[in-house]
């Protein structure tokens, strides 16, 4: 019997490693070696009463038959032409074709009471995020983002968040070409307008978008430079912005973003630098400045710096997010004034279960004549606390409580329910 | 006395034999023959996954094939390059193509057949496939200069 299955090996060449000729070897070694230790032994010599039931050997024997029939099947199916086939056509469908376009929608709906001042609870739409992403060649791709949103007069509005041309040239030099997020920090370029990726209901306010009354250009339409410096186990990375900036005029309708007219000669600059230290993952932090030369409604010509630093901890458990910023402005032929904005956020997850704290603070000083053109001086600090509950790999519910201590008006205290989701 | 020695002498070729077959639990990373990518470092090896890196540490471009979702070797590829679950490596793509940080997720594949097809037939491909499956139409990445059949390989099939 044993010589018919020497005989069955030899006519299938046998792969290099294959695991069922290895078990079965390993199989047939113990089976012989097992009646040669004591107690089990089927000598000829064995004490009379100890016997082995012969059908049993026989079921074994059958069995190992039927195992070697399944292996010689499988490799059979392995090397089969229509297998084979079947590969080839699933590797050329995933050749690179273009266009490749991926589409992701982000949306969100939220619920809020407060005690501000004309603020009635109400249910609010958020914003409706658009998403699409399509390579076009193998180192181009295109992006946009448009959100379609309703403002404090219910109408809807559209907008094109970001559109860009993104050329993918190697680790160390990428380039995009048009409207995008400005690397200001960390919050600011990892969750754009898709509020189902951030943990709380939304970013802290002097985060908020320009026509939110935020604090920081979020925004900027021209050419970003980005990519990896050589550094060792650092991973530093770079970007490197050139924009129109930002407007700084009263808000009479027009865009803040300059979209397509600047309304100076100046150009904003950014330079950010972050590292990830292969040494300590999860860890990211990073420091930048962005300056700007102003030329706001009725105001002296003004030079804008806004320094920013960051240090970021984040895994599947834990998320820890730290960001400081300090904006200076100096209005030639006049004053300076500097405005600090902070803020900490922690979180960690139980399963499905995400609580979080969050303090910000923000001093914009009111002798800022720039800032207060857009309406975003002022000192407010104070908590958020809230949880979010992922009750699907694709939507959140999120409860949030802040409370905003504010220098100009009494203290705000609110209450948020949101779901947001993707699709 | 001879018997016995005999017994386990065949006794510990079994239980050898036995240790080599769970060699072909380990996931082989597997690249075309003519790439000239010998031997990562499961840093590397974890950033070329996650498109940070689009360059193997000699320069030549890479291009990342994954397993279809459910399937032993993605769930390794998963634990052992990524360390991250299936919706955390969801998320992870959606927000990096979201942030613009890298252009699409990795492309999947039903078998380990297609996988090492696309290796071999792609510039710069990279995919991983059960070590039982290698054969000569692949060659097999070192990973921290462990070949997978090396007992402390660090990528193991059902986390063994």
């Amino acid at each position: 019997m044993n010589e018919k299955h020497d005989t069955n090996r030899r006519r299938t060449p046998r792969p290099p490693a294959f695991n069922g000729g290895r078990l079965l070897l390993a199989t047939l070694i113990g089976g012989l070696a097992l009646p040669l230790l004591p107690g089990v032994a089927r000598s000829e010599d064995a004490a009379p009463g100890s016997s082995v039931d012969p059908a049993l050997i026989q079921k074994l024997l059958k069995r190992v038959d039927e195992l070697e029939g399944e292996v010689r099947q499988l490799r059979k199916a392995q090397s089969s032409p229509s297998s084979s086939s079947l590969a080839a056509s699933e590797v050329a469908a995933a050749k690179d074709n273009f266009p490749q376009i991926q589409f992701h929608g982000f949306g969100d709906v939220t619920y809020h009471v407060n005690n501000g001042r004309g603020d009635k609870n109400a249910f609010a739409l958020g914003q409706l995020d658009f998403f699409v992403v399509s390579r076009i060649a193998d180192n181009i791709s295109i992006l946009n983002e448009n959100v379609v949103e309703a403002g404090g007069d219910n109408n809807f509005g559209f907008e094109v968040e970001r559109l860009l041309l993104q050329y993918r040239g190697n680790d160390w030099f990428n380039v995009d070409l048009g409207r995008y997020h400005t690397s200001i920090g960390y919050y600011n370029t990892a969750y754009h307008h898709g509020t189902w990726f951030q943990t709380a209901t939304g970013r802290p306010q002097f985060l908020d978008f320009e026509d939110g009354g935020g604090l920081i250009p979020t925004h900027g339409v021209g050419l970003a430079f980005h990519g990896a410096i050589p550094s060792g186990s650092l991973n530093m990375n770079y970007a490197f912005e050139i924009s129109n900036g930002r407007s700084y005029h009263s808000n009479n309708g027009n865009n803040p973003v300059l979209n397509v007219n600047d309304d100076n000669e100046y150009k904003a600059f950014n330079l950010a630098l972050t590292v990830k230290p292969d040494g300590l993952e999860g860890v990211q932090a990073g420091a930048g400045v962005y300056h700007d030369t102003l030329t706001p409604e009725n105001l002296p010509r003004t030079d804008e710096f806004l320094f920013h630093g960051h240090i970021v901890y984040k895994n599947s458990t834990w998320e820890w997010l730290n960001e400081g910023f300090l904006m200076r402005h100096h209005e030639r032929g006049g004053g300076t004034h500097w405005s600090p904005a902070a803020y900490t956020q922690v979180a960690r997850a139980f399963g499905k279960w995400k609580p979080y704290a969050r303090f910000s603070y923000v001093n914009a000083t009111d002798a800022d004549n720039a800032l207060t053109l857009i309406g975003a001086n002022g000192l407010r600090w104070g908590p958020s606390v809230g949880i979010r509950y992922d009750f699907s790999s694709l939507a959140a519910i999120k409860l949030q409580y802040d409370r905003v201590q504010q220098q100009s008006d009494r203290n705000l205290n609110q209450f948020t329910t949101q779901v947001a989701f993707t699709f | 006395m001879v018997k016995k020695l005999i017994a386990v002498g065949a006794a510990l070729a079994g239980v050898l034999l036995c240790a080599q077959v769970h060699a072909d639990d380990t996931l082989a990373i597997v690249v075309g023959k003519s790439s000239s990518i010998d031997s990562l470092s499961a840093a590397d090896l974890q950033k070329i996954f996650k498109g940070e890196k689009s360059k193997a540490p000699d320069g030549s471009k890479v291009v990342v094939v994954m397993r279809d979702t459910g399937s032993p070797e993605r769930d390794a590829a998963l634990a052992g390059i990524y360390k991250m679950s299936e919706a955390e490596y969801n998320k992870y793509f959606l927000q990096a193509t979201f942030t613009g940080a890298v252009q699409a997720a990795p492309k999947a594949l039903s078998s380990g057949a297609a996988i090492k097809q696309f290796v071999s037939s792609t510039a710069g491909g990279i995919g991983y496939v059960k070590s039982s499956e290698i054969d000569d139409s692949v060659k097999v990445v070192k990973v921290d200069g462990k070949a997978p059949t090396d007992g402390d390989y660090p990528i193991k099939i059902g986390g063994k």
